[in-house]
């Protein structure tokens, strides 16, 4: 469809509009950013200014201190894995779940959502009891699969809600050309949950990538430290080193900032498109 | 569709791994720990006596933790409205050929990425009462609008909401994104084709399908703002006074202050089950809006 | 996703795991716990003081130390659970009298804690400290340094408006009441959360209650006396409002952050502080510590009266330790007068073992007197039975600030709290 001239102005309008609003909406990111660029004398004097100049010495400062890079590693490791187990165990459980209207699998499915009502804390000592009692703390195993876990309500509950709105035709196709279960949900299914696994991607991989308890608990002090145990060490009882926290932040948020951009546009792009690729 | 039918295409076993570990990791620790809310444990390794009901009792009769649940219900809703609307409107509007979607897409979801802690440390600077906001609000001429946002009894709470919205909303736009990806394209063509405008077809076409989006954008703010933690924890610790004192601070506090970890174990169990209410109800009411395909 | 970046994906992923593969078992010797090397779970202050110190025994002593920190909320709350669970480090950081769950007297009556009455530097504290550090007469905690509240003043705001630090209640006032003339905000105070609100309690009752009578918290302790009963408590929390006026507005909203940066940046004259926040102030500004002052807070009229307000920061032995012997003697090694000294310094606190007098501490100078002539006093928190008490002070305090109640009403609820006992 080719636009109209007023179209092309009102689009023009509405995305300057657009801009303003994101341009507010970022402004505190721009001042976490800014004082990651300052000296602290700086950074109490005018933070709001630009930086008089772009200094990196807290990202250094920051990545040197806290150890970032093997921090990152390990973030990056127990993310990549959980996120995987995730996505493959939440897809298969929640597919079954939507799609079998039995008292059993509402049942079921009670139980995972009652997962996203349980505070954490409840279960922490006894969680915490079993890892030591399976001989795993200090090793990302016990990371992952408490994170798994521990998001595995949420990726149920995503996968499922979608799934109800999927057509079922195409798996209808599926079986009639006489494939089993398992490859109707790899070929036909999976590829057309395509959205829905981007929005788990990212959303329990920010969960898995910022929580910052369980890490510490798990393997706080050990190689397998994640990052925000790491950044989090510039923090004091009554005071914070803020230029070096916020830039150990920013060190530690670009990974995934820089996935979410590659995610939306490979992974957002809608299961049309999706059941073609 | 029948039974059998249905059982060979979707079996169960697709459910047991993950509903290994679930277990392992959830259901066990949960009952394990919440055991511990009939009791009286101070977190010794001695043991507890059971109590029975006595800390549930407590609760109903503790002013503190009664303020806190009323906070907490206000808190979860508002987020709740204000998040879920903003959010919709963000993604319908960035759902549309905008040149600079992508971008702008990033930069409302970049507060979401950051951790709680963070962003409570951050507000709690931006708000401060000489603050950016306030300063801002005066170059705008809108001075009258500056506020003690963290200082004031009254205020506090808002302010609060508004800082959590402002660090979610990219979810929530994130969620309706994938719903709107969801919705072909034909559908509102031809409703457009028929005439039918804008709003018309916002209402006619654009929301009715995305009604299992809206459920599960509703239940996860709803869920997470009736727990939420750290960005209170962090911003306020409570107060001013306990304007902001919400039942998974008091819940924190009872443990990790008080080290009365039996009453924590039951503030906990309550939680849930406001949370359990709360999600029932609203699942009750959302379902039946859904359109079914 | 296409094939080729699945291959490049898991390509990708194989590389890091064998790169890293001993990260998912835990191999033997790594467990913590075992001989030979020590397990430490500190405060991140802790972590930077230690930081010179553990491998210089680590060499000596040919000990391995596996040092882990975190901020002290964050500590509580894990060391807690380690505890319960038995995994607790060999030296972990507790926090002092029965202020929390982890306190040196809540786990030391728990048995959680090795008595370490025996060592030689249990001879050297003071014996508030020793109150601090014990139950029952015996010492569970290490006093590595210990804090004081002080009043960090920007000597450049004091000198234009003509001000000296004040030794007295009254030229105290005098001096607020000049420095609102000369147009600046007398005091900084940012009050959310109530942290920096509770220090102006514990360095007005240090003067006001806790110094002319040394047995209150003992009386206090057997219900002989209240909160809400005893005069110098109300006179503590009038003389608290009474500076109001001259204190930032709306302080209940403002960080602490922030009120320490407008001292820094001249905007402020005064806050009131832990030492600990001050290397914060001193970055603050272009002339670093020089353009910083301290004094204790006077609140009397007698300069004689005035006390320092001082919390020790312990280290505590696990009970169940396998390196008894390595962890007496790096308690015994930190115990040294250089390295009591190295620590002091670098974390710019008080020595707590009366074994130096000549560590370099410019910025504390003016209050080093009131160590040596031993006229300190426990931050009050610290005397109380339990963290309730502090925790209804942090919330209703800042309601006795906003006058939503008043000065009988968050007595009697601290009574309320205190009277609860220790858990």
């Amino acid at each position: 469809m080719r636009a109209s001239k007023p179209r092309l102005l009102r689009l023009g309008a509405g995305e300057l509009v657009m801009v303003l609003v994101a341009l507010a909406f970022a402004f505190p990111a721009y001042v976490f950013l800014n004082v990651s660029l300052k000296d602290p004398q700086e950074a109490s004097a005018s933070p709001l200014a630009l930086p008089s100049s772009v200094s990196l010495d807290n990202y250094v400062e920051a990545w040197r201190r806290a150890e970032l890079g093997g921090a990152m590693m390990s973030s990056v490791v127990v993310a990549v894995i959980s996120v995987a187990l995730l996505v493959l165990l939440g897809s298969f459980a929640a597919y079954v779940l939507a799609r079998r209207a039995t008292r059993l699998s509402f049942g079921l499915f009670v139980l995972f959502l009652l997962g996203l009502m349980i505070p954490t804390q409840l279960g922490m000592v006894p969680l915490y009891q079993l890892m030591h009692d399976a001989g795993m703390l200090r090793t990302w195993t016990s990371l992952i699969i408490a994170q798994v876990g521990q998001q595995l309500p949420l990726t149920v509950f995503l996968y499922a809600g979608l799934t109800r709105a999927l057509p079922r035709e195409y798996e209808e196709a599926a079986y009639v050309d006489g494939a089993g279960p398992l490859t109707a949900f790899r070929r036909v299914v999976f590829p057309m949950l395509r959205p829905i696994t981007g929005t788990v991607i990212v959303l329990s991989g920010i969960n898995i990538w910022n929580e910052f308890l369980l890490p510490l608990l798990y393997t706080g002090g050990s190689a397998q430290q994640t990052l925000p145990a790491a950044v989090y060490s510039f923090r004091g009882e009554y005071t914070t080193e803020w230029g070096l926290l916020f830039a150990g932040m920013m060190i530690s948020i670009l990974p995934v900032l820089v996935g979410y951009f590659l995610l939306q546009k490979r992974m957002m792009r809608g299961f049309a498109s999706g059941l073609k690729g | 569709m029948t039974l059998g039918r249905s059982r060979q295409r979707f079996p169960y076993w697709f459910l047991v791994p993950a509903l290994v570990v679930y277990g392992v990791v959830v259901i066990y620790p949960t009952i394990a720990g919440g055991v511990y809310a009939f009791t009286d444990w101070t977190g010794s390794r001695d043991g507890a006596n059971v109590t029975g009901l006595a800390n549930f009792g407590a609760i109903l009769e503790d002013p503190d933790a009664m303020a806190a649940l009323r906070n907490t219900v206000v808190l979860a809703v508002a987020v709740t409205i204000v998040q879920t609307v903003l959010g919709l409107g963000l993604a319908i509007t960035l759902h549309t050929r905008l040149a600079t979607r992508n971008v702008l897409r990033t930069l409302f979801f970049l507060p979401a990425v950051l951790p709680p802690v963070i962003i409570g440390f951050l507000w709690q600077y931006l708000l401060t009462p000489s603050g950016p906001v306030n300063e801002v609000l005066g170059n705008l001429g809108l001075g009258g609008l500056a506020q003690n946002w963290l200082g004031d009894s009254s205020v506090a709470l808002w302010s609060v909401v508004g800082v959590i919205v402002w660090q979610n909303v990219g979810l929530t736009m994130i969620i309706y994104l994938a719903g709107l990806e969801g919705i072909p394209v034909e559908l509102n063509e031809a409703a457009a084709i028929d005439g039918a405008g804008w709003w018309r077809r916002l209402r006619g076409v654009t929301l009715p399908l995305l009604m299992p989006a809206t459920t599960i954008v509703v239940s996860l703010t709803l869920i997470s703002s009736l727990k939420v933690f750290d960005q209170v924890f962090v911003m306020t610790g409570g107060g001013p006074g306990y304007a902001t004192e919400t039942l998974s601070l008091t819940m924190y506090k009872e443990a990790f202050v008080s080290g009365q970890f039996g009453y924590s174990a039951a503030v906990a169990l309550v939680l849930t089950m406001l949370v359990a209410a709360f999600a029932l109800v609203q699942l009750g009411a959302t379902r039946r809006f859904e359109v079914r395909t | 996703m296409s094939p080729s970046t699945k291959r490049t994906l898991a390509v990708a992923l194989a590389t890091v795991l064998t790169a890293a593969g001993c990260g998912f078992v835990n191999s033997d010797d790594e467990d913590a716990g075992a001989s030979g090397k020590v397990s430490a779970f500190v405060s991140t202050e802790q972590q930077l003081g230690l930081s010179s110190l553990h491998p210089k025994f680590e060499q000596s002593a040919g000990v391995t130390f596996d040092l882990t920190a975190a901020p002290t909320a964050d500590l509580n709350e894990q060391l807690r659970v380690q505890l319960t669970s038995g995994t607790a480090a060999d030296i972990f950081r507790v926090s002092p009298g029965l202020s929390s769950p982890v306190a040196v007297g809540v786990l030391g009556g728990q048995g959680e804690l090795a008595d370490l009455s025996t060592a030689d530097w249990t001879k050297s504290m003071s014996a508030d400290m020793r109150g601090l550090a014990s139950v029952d007469d015996k010492v569970y905690g290490f006093p590595v340094g210990q804090n004081a509240i002080v009043m960090a003043y920007n000597k450049k705001v004091f000198a234009e408006a003509g001000v000296e630090p004040p030794r007295t209640w009254s030229e105290l006032l005098t001096a607020c009441d000049r420095l609102r003339a000369a147009g600046v905000v007398p005091i900084s105070a940012g009050f959310t959360g109530g942290v920096y609100l509770q220090f102006w309690v514990y360095a007005l009752a240090a003067s006001l209650v806790y110094g002319p009578e040394a047995d209150l918290n003992d009386r206090m302790l057997a219900g002989e006396v209240d909160f809400a009963d005893h005069a110098a408590w109300t006179t503590t929390f009038e003389k608290f409002l009474a500076l109001r006026e001259y204190m930032t507005p709306q302080a209940n909203g403002v960080s602490s952050d922030q009120s320490t940066a407008d001292v820094a940046q001249g905007r402020a004259a005064m806050q009131l502080m832990v030492s600990s926040g001050l290397p914060a102030l001193f970055d603050g500004s272009e002339g670093g510590a020089a353009d910083f002052g301290v004094f204790a807070l006077p609140a009397t009229d007698d300069a004689t009266e005035t006390r320092l307000p001082v919390a020790p920061d312990f280290l505590a032995v696990n009970k169940n330790t396998n390196n008894l012997d390595q962890v007496n003697e790096f308690l015994d090694f930190l115990a040294e007068p250089a390295n009591v000294k190295s620590y002091v310094e670098t974390l710019g606190m008080l020595p707590a073992l009366d074994v130096v007098d000549d560590a370099k501490l410019d910025s504390l100078e003016p209050v080093l007197s009131y160590v040596k002539d031993k006229r300190t006093t426990p931050f009050a928190n610290y005397l109380w039975p339990n963290g309730d008490t502090q925790q209804r002070l942090l919330q209703s305090g800042q309601q006795l600030l906003a006058d939503e109640i008043g000065i009988p009403d968050l007595l009697g609820q601290l009574d309320a709290e205190f009277d609860k006992g220790t858990p």
